[in-house]
C-alpha cells in the first residue's frame, strides 16, 4: 500500500503504513544527468543529513517528523505522516496579525536549531508545513549542517530572506521583520552578529565583477 | 523604427542594431583579451574608446542604414566595471544627443534574459544566467525579475576563467576547459560541491581543483571533474527552483550558456520536471550589442526612456532592481 504524495525536485514522497501509523517514505531518486559515483555520494550524505537532523531538531525543540526507518542503499527514510499544509501557500491568506505570529515563531524555531548547533540548510516555505494545533514542522533536512559558526547562522537567515523576497514579494518584510523579532527573542545577544551577517552574505551576492589576481 | 544598442559592461564592446519586430540587423563586436591575467578595467575602457568608432560604422554598413536613420539610442547602463561602462554611457548620449533621438538605458542582464526568451519564444520561463560575472537563476513574477538563487562567492563564468588562468589557457577559458574535460581518459576526482538551498559556492571548488593541478593530474580529468561538479551543482538548483516555482519552460543565457555539457545536463532537469527547454543560441551566448537594442526597443515601446541627469553608470545595478513594465 503506497500512494504517491508528491514528486519535489531531489525525492519522491510516498504515503504508507508503518506498523500502524501513517508514515511517509522519502525515497531520493537517483539523477540521470550527473555521474553515477557523485550521485551516490550526495544521496546518501544527504539521506544521512536528514535522519540525524530530523532528531537532532526535535531535541532542540523545534517539531519535525519522527524518524522511522533509514535505509542507506536506496537512499531511504521513512518518518512520521505530518497532516498539514505547506506555509507557501497559508501566506497570502493570512491576517496580518496571524502572519506575524506565524514567522515569529519561526524566527524562534530557527534560532531554536542554531542555539543547537545546527543550520537547516534550505529554509524556504516550502520546507515548513502548519500542522495540528498550530505546530510549525521543519522538513527537508537533506542539506543540513552541524555547525557553531556565525557565518553558516547568516546563511540560514538569508536563505529565508531570500525565499520570502522572492516567492512572497508582497508581504516579505512583514514576514522577515517577524522572523527576526522571534529570533533575537530566543537567540539573544549574539542575534545582532547574525544579522549583520546576513547584510554582509548579501552584499557579497551583489553583482560580483570579475576579481584581478 | 530601428533601434542601435551599445554594449561595454566588460570585454567586449559591442553595437547592435534592431529593427521594430526586434529583427537584428547588425551585430558587431571587439574583444578586449589581457595579454595576461585577468580583465584589466582601465584597459578594457581603453580598448573600448579605441574600437568604439570602427565598431559604428561597421554596424552601421551591415545594418545598411544610415546615422539618422536610428530612432534610439540604448546602453548597458550596468552592472560592469566602471570604467568600460563609462565608455558607453558617454558614447551613447553623445550619439543620442547629435542624433536628436531617445537615449535608452538597459539593464545588461535584463538584456541578457529577454533576448533569450525573444529567440527561444519562451513565455514565462525559468531563467538560468550563466556569465563571467554573473550566475543566478530568476523568473519574472509582478513586473520583476525575482532572484531565486545565486552565487554566494564568485559568478561560474568568473570561476571558470581563473581556472583556465592557473593551467595558462587563453582568455575566454570556458571553450577549451570544455574540449579538455570531452579528451580525459580517466575518472571523476572528488572536489568541493556546495550547494546552499538554491544559492551556490564556487571558490573551494576552483581552489581544490587547482590543488589537483598542483598535484600532477592531467588537466584534461581536473577540467573534466571541475565542470561534472560546477554543472552538477548548478543543475541541483534548477531542479529545485522549477520544482519551486512550478514553471515549465526552462531557459539558459549568458556565455557559460554556450557549453553543450552544461545544456545537456539542463535538458535533463526539464525532463524530469516536465518544462521546455531553450537555449540562446551559442552566437548570441555572450555579451553582445544587439540584446542592448533589443531591450532598448522593448523600454521605447513601453513608453520609457532616459533622461541625460539620469544616465550615469549604474555599476552595481542589480537584476531584481529593474522594473519590467513589460512584465506580467
Amino acid at each position: 500500500m503506497s500512494q504517491l504524495l508528491a514528486k519535489g525536485a531531489e525525492a519522491s514522497l510516498y504515503l504508507e503504513n508503518f506498523y500502524g501509523y501513517p508514515s511517509v517514505r522519502k525515497y531520493r531518486r537517483p539523477k540521470p544527468y550527473r555521474l553515477p559515483q557523485l550521485d551516490a555520494k550526495l544521496r546518501t550524505d544527504r539521506t544521512i543529513r536528514e535522519a540525524r537532523s530530523l532528531a537532532a531538531a526535535r531535541q532542540s525543540g523545534v517539531a519535525t517528523p519522527i524518524l522511522y526507518q533509514v535505509d542507506l542503499e536506496n537512499a531511504t527514510i521513512v518518518m512520521e505522516y505530518i497532516a498539514g499544509q505547506r506555509v507557501k501557500e497559508q501566506v497570502p491568506s493570512l491576517k496580518k496579525t496571524q502572519r506575524r505570529r506565524l514567522f515569529n515563531g519561526i524566527g524562534k524555531a530557527v534560532a531554536r536549531l542554531h542555539l543547537n548547533e545546527m543550520t537547516h540548510g534550505d529554509l524556504t516555505t516550502s520546507n515548513l508545513l502548519l500542522g495540528p494545533s498550530h505546530l510549525i514542522y521543519f522538513v527537508d533536512f537533506g542539506l543540513a549542517m552541524v555547525t557553531n559558526n556565525i557565518e553558516d547562522f547568516g546563511t540560514d537567515l538569508h536563505l529565508l530572506r531570500r525565499a520570502l523576497l522572492s516567492t512572497h514579494h508582497t508581504h516579505w518584510e512583514d514576514c522577515y521583520n517577524a522572523v527576526q523579532e522571534g529570533y533575537s527573542a530566543t537567540f539573544g545577544d549574539r542575534s545582532d552578529e547574525v544579522f549583520r551577517k546576513v547584510e554582509a552574505i548579501e552584499s557579497r551576492g551583489r553583482y560580483i565583477t570579475e576579481r584581478i589576481r | 523604427m530601428v533601434i542601435l544598442g551599445i554594449e561595454s559592461t566588460a570585454h567586449t564592446f559591442g553595437i547592435g542594431i534592431v529593427d521594430t519586430t526586434g529583427q537584428i540587423l547588425a551585430d558587431v563586436k571587439a574583444v578586449y583579451s589581457p595579454q595576461e591575467g585577468g580583465i584589466h578595467p582601465r584597459e578594457a575602457a581603453e580598448h573600448h574608446q579605441a574600437y568604439a568608432l570602427r565598431v559604428l560604422s561597421k554596424a552601421l554598413a551591415q545594418a545598411n542604414i544610415s546615422n539618422d536613420q536610428v530612432n534610439g539610442i540604448a546602453f548597458s547602463q550596468g552592472p560592469g566595471l566602471p570604467p568600460a561602462l563609462r565608455v558607453g554611457a558617454v558614447f551613447a548620449r553623445s550619439l543620442a544627443t547629435s542624433l536628436g533621438v531617445p537615449l535608452l538605458g538597459v539593464n545588461h542582464c535584463v538584456a541578457h534574459i529577454e533576448q533569450a526568451r525573444f529567440f527561444t519564444k519562451a513565455n514565462h520561463p525559468l531563467v538560468i544566467y550563466l556569465s563571467g560575472g554573473n550566475t543566478q537563476i530568476t523568473t519574472l513574477i509582478a513586473q520583476r525579475y525575482r532572484i531565486f538563487g545565486e552565487t554566494l562567492d564568485i559568478a561560474l563564468g568568473n570561476m571558470l576563467d581563473m581556472f583556465a588562468r592557473e593551467a595558462n589557457l587563453k582568455h575566454p577559458g570556458g571553450p577549451k576547459i570544455e574540449q579538455l574535460a570531452l579528451q580525459a581518459k580517466n575518472g571523476y576526482h572528488e572536489l568541493p560541491y556546495t550547494v546552499k538551498g538554491m544559492d551556490l559556492a564556487f571558490s573551494g571548488l576552483l581552489t581544490a581543483s587547482k590543488q589537483l593541478l598542483s598535484q600532477g593530474v592531467s588537466l584534461e580529468e581536473v577540467s573534466y571533474s571541475l565542470q561534472e561538479t560546477a554543472f552538477s551543482m548548478i543543475a541541483e538548483v534548477t531542479e529545485r527552483a522549477l520544482a519551486h516555482t512550478q514553471r515549465k519552460e526552462l531557459i539558459v543565457t549568458g556565455g557559460v550558456a554556450a557549453n553543450s555539457r552544461l545544456k545537456e545536463m539542463l535538458q535533463i532537469v526539464a525532463e524530469e520536471q516536465s518544462a521546455q527547454f531553450a537555449s540562446v543560441p551559442r552566437k548570441y551566448a555572450g555579451d553582445n550589442g544587439s540584446m542592448i537594442a533589443y531591450n532598448g526597443l522593448l523600454l521605447l515601446q513601453a513608453g520609457k526612456r532616459t533622461a541625460i541627469s539620469e544616465s550615469r553608470a549604474q555599476p552595481r545595478w542589480r537584476l531584481d532592481q529593474v522594473d519590467i513594465p513589460w512584465g506580467a
